[in-house]
């Protein structure tokens, strides 16, 4: 029996640079639920997020040449799928933007919409969709570090290269986004014991 | 160390990254403080929470999706100026805007060449935006005065629609009287 070769990430991309396209399949296989689960955290519906991650993958068919062997392919991939997610909610904003100036100021309505909760899986004492709103709510550079580091669990260092932020930044935001976080789910907490 | 010191370092603390006195001084602050033992079983439970939150993956047929579309991608015919040259620079530019640079400056150079007037020959006065706009009546001004009989000559003559065949030219005579009049005041 032929004894199945496993390739590391760097050894798959460079294949892939010299025209074998099994490695992109096997790159695309790899990471498409990394990329699919922080792309989704990030935007908050999985439809764009599935889009997005799609077009990370048709850049990297794209641009595979750019990329070179001194950084670790995971951040470069993390890089391209972060600033597409970045440039959709930008995108997101402007078209809310320009909605709310067609509406009267008295049709204007700022609620975030609340998903279904019934009969949803509890993740410890919190919901899915508390821990997904709460995240939802930080900071969108508050937020874009915690889920590289504690959904992605990514090191320290290669969020700073994803993000091009320095290592100390990096440190603070990710200890600030939880010290938001606690807040926020300690809030729910409160709320569902005055409920009961 | 006091609370703001404590809650600045309480992920390092989570993380076990700090050096063995900051430690001690944190768990001797921890016993003394009851709401940063709070706050540090908060962010705990909140890191955990996230850590083994829902993970979300792709919908099924997303690499048969990807790769038509990737198909479409490759089919697209790419346009020659956007190939040429890829990464390489020319006279600085990069080949698509050194392409456009030279397109524009050909095109000043064709428009100023035509626009100047040949050696010898005077420029028809022609006003071709009136083409079709005559109006032989005298007009009204907007404070209802109306236009002296004079002018309107004038100014018909000059806003005549005429084919560029018919155009007026300038002859050098045609300043003569007015040369004279000058001449006639210095004396």
């Amino acid at each position: 029996m032929p004894e199945k070769v496993q390739y590391s990430d760097k050894e798959l991309i460079l294949r892939f640079q010299q025209g074998d396209e099994l490695a992109y399949v096997e790159l695309v296989n790899r990471y498409r639920d990394r990329l699919m689960n922080f792309v989704y955290r990030y935007v908050g519906t999985r439809q764009e997020a599935e889009d997005i991650v799609q077009d990370t993958f048709v850049k990297l068919f794209q641009k595979k040449d750019y990329y070179r062997p001194i950084s670790e392919f995971s951040t470069w991939i993390f890089t391209i799928a972060s600033n597409l997610a970045k440039t959709e909610l930008r995108k997101r904003k402007r078209r809310k933007v320009s909605y709310l100036s067609q509406l009267g100021m008295e049709e204007k309505d700022f609620d975030i919409p609340v998903e279904d909760t019934t009969d949803e899986e509890m993740v410890g004492e919190f919901t899915e969709s508390q821990i997904q709103n709460a995240i939802q709510s930080l900071q969108l550079h508050f937020r874009t570090a915690l889920i590289l580091r504690d959904i992605e669990e990514l090191s320290y260092e290669e969020i700073s290269k994803i993000l091009d932020v320095p290592l100390g930044t990096i440190k603070s935001r990710i200890n600030r986004a939880r010290l938001q976080l606690q807040e926020m789910l300690k809030q729910v907490h409160k709320d569902r014991r005055t409920t009961i | 160390m006091d609370c703001y010191e404590f809650q600045d370092k309480v992920s390092v603390y989570i993380e076990k990254e700090l050096t063995l006195s900051d430690v001690n001084r944190f768990d001797t602050h921890l016993d003394s403080c009851k709401g940063c033992s709070a706050v540090l079983a908060g962010v705990r439970s909140a890191v955990a929470a996230v850590r083994v939150s829902e993970r979300f993956a792709v919908s099924s047929g997303f690499n048969n999706r990807l790769f038509n579309r990737l198909k479409v991608e490759k089919v697209k015919p790419v346009s020659r100026i956007g190939r040429m040259g890829h990464g390489r620079n020319i006279f600085g530019y990069q080949p698509r805007y050194a392409f456009a640079s030279l397109a524009a400056v050909a095109l000043i150079i064709v428009l100023t060449v035509g626009i100047l007037p040949k050696g010898g020959e005077t420029m028809p006065v022609q006003l071709s935006t009136q083409q079709g706009f005559a109006d032989p009546a005298p007009k009204q001004i907007n404070s209802g005065v109306p236009l002296q009989p004079s002018i309107l000559a004038e100014d018909s003559e000059e806003d005549s629609l005429e084919t560029p065949g018919e155009s007026r030219r300038v002859k050098p005579g045609d300043f003569g009287g007015k040369i004279q009049l000058v001449k006639d005041k210095k004396r």
